[in-house]
């Protein structure tokens, strides 16, 4: 008996030509056509099916798939406004934060002046003083 | 006489035992072996809208870059493939470099979700996310990073936002020109594939259709080549590990509204809008001209989906002054994870971003 035969390894060179030969064979001439009609035909019956079922359920008082769908898109709209809400308040908050932090930049800044003013002040009455006493 | 299977094998050749072996081992990761666990990195959930969730990365590690990173996923399967496992996970290598990551994970669509058109994901959840991701990160610029489909969206939206502060653009097999897309272009040709008799049938377009037109690309290899390297390597824990986590991706589909389905096939696939200027958003025109963040374009050699010529197609579309294209010798998964992934792809990016994220 000859040990080096492997029933699998012939298999498998089998397979790699022909896999090969087939890959290369769909990649240059795609059956578009055919996968097409194939298609076609799935979307038919697929039409047919939801439409006969979509009779029954509204016949036996059911919701159907359609009905749940338009009460999860109501979800779904309260949802984007909570969320579009949310950022305007982020951003007014943000808005807000700048004018808080004008605000403490504005009361030092009246601060400071108020304290110049004092300043100001008292050096003009100190020159006025020398003034009387010369 | 032997009276216990393993008894007779012990008789057989030890060639035809180890095959034996191969097989068992290979039924039982097909039959019996449990899920492998995903997306390890631990995150924090930032934002949510409708199905949308926008993810903070935690790191321990401390952060050693500026610039935030914010991750934007294709509607097509799940993004944990950007972080599969420890030590095949962009997420973890960056955060590991210390990037501040985000991820923006689309969720799981739903029947209520047929209407959602890429015009929402564009001018309303990817400008907000960003939004966030600036605010949480107390930044003035964002870098973000687009994988295959994501990347082509993000482009849109980059060209349609200039106001927003985006320093840097990643993009990772991401397709922008679709003339001449080989088995796709003949599969999705108007003449044969009646875009609006499907989304006007199906609603959502269920993973199952998405994942056998990948397939079709080349059918044998896709569909039957896992098997055949499973079985030849059913005694190799590591390979085992790999196929286990690949497999549970590829397999763990998301719907595709069917909206924004119609707009992929026919603006993209059919008209090829987008790189000729064609395409608009909410009455916008796409103009990538509009582009000017610094760009790293990321093709992979072997990439059947989003080809290197239609990857490369960007760079001369855009008015980037920093901008670099490269073609990696990897394919469309394994950009993000396995050997390659590891040693060429996620140090590429690092690298890239680094220089650019203080």
């Amino acid at each position: 008996m000859n040990q080096s035969f492997n029933f699998y390894d012939m298999w498998k060179d089998y397979y790699s030509q022909t896999s090969k030969l087939f890959d290369e064979k769909i990649s240059k001439d795609f059956p578009s056509e055919g996968m097409g009609q194939i298609l076609e035909m799935n979307l038919q019956f697929k039409k047919m099916i939801d439409e006969s079922t979509l009779k029954y359920l509204e016949f036996m008082n059911v919701p159907s798939r359609n009905d749940i769908a338009n009460i999860s898109s109501l979800i779904v709209n309260v949802d984007a406004k909570v969320d579009d809400l949310e950022e305007k308040l982020e951003e007014k908050l943000d808005s807000q934060d700048v004018q808080e932090s004008f605000k403490t930049e504005l009361a030092h800044l009246k601060k400071d002046m108020k304290s110049l003013d004092t300043k100001l002040n008292q050096i003009l009455t100190m020159l006025k003083s020398q003034e009387k006493v010369k | 006489m032997p009276t216990d299977w393993n008894e007779l094998l012990e008789y057989t050749p030890p060639e035809y035992k180890e095959m034996y072996q191969r097989t068992l081992r290979a039924n039982q990761v097909l039959t019996t072996d449990a899920d492998p666990e995903v997306a390890p990195t631990p995150k924090e959930l930032i934002w949510t809208r409708n199905k949308t969730k926008l993810y903070r990365y935690i790191s321990e590690s401390p952060k050693k870059h500026k610039i935030p990173l914010l991750l934007v996923y294709a509607l097509i399967n799940k993004p944990y493939i950007l972080d599969l496992t420890k030590g095949g996970s962009l997420v973890e290598y960056l955060v590991n470099r210390g990037f501040e990551v985000y991820l923006l994970e689309w969720g799981q669509p739903g029947y209520e979700d047929r209407n959602m058109k890429l015009d929402d994901y564009i001018m309303d959840y990817i400008p907000r996310a960003v939004r966030k991701v600036l605010r949480k990160s107390n930044v003035d610029e964002v870098s973000i990073l687009g994988y295959c489909m994501g990347g082509t969206i993000t482009a849109a939206f980059a060209a349609l936002h200039p106001e927003l502060p985006i320093r840097n653009l990643i993009f990772m097999t991401s397709p922008f020109d679709f003339e001449k897309t080989g088995s796709y272009g003949a599969m999705l040709d108007e003449r044969y594939f009646n875009i609006d008799k499907v989304v006007d049938t199906l609603g959502v377009i269920p993973p199952e259709m998405i994942d056998f037109g990948n397939k079709m690309i080349n059918p044998m290899g896709t569909n039957y080549g896992p098997y055949i390297s499973l079985y030849e390597r059913a005694d190799n824990e590591k390979f085992i590990k790999s196929f286990k986590l690949l497999q549970k991706w590829l397999n763990d589909g998301i719907q595709f509204p069917g909206e924004a389905y119609r707009q992929w096939i026919r603006d993209f696939y059919q008209q090829n809008k987008l790189i000729k200027g064609e395409m608009v958003i909410r009455g916008k025109k796409v103009n990538l001209e509009n582009i000017r963040a610094n760009v790293l374009n990321l093709s992979g050699k072997n990439d059947l989906i989003a080809q290197p010529h239609q990857v490369e197609a960007l760079m001369n579309a855009i008015s980037s002054e920093d901008k670099e294209y490269k073609c990696l010798p990897v394919g469309h998964t394994s950009i993000t994870f396995g050997s390659q992934a590891t040693k060429i792809t996620y140090p590429t990016i690092a690298d890239w971003l680094e220089e650019r994220s203080n």
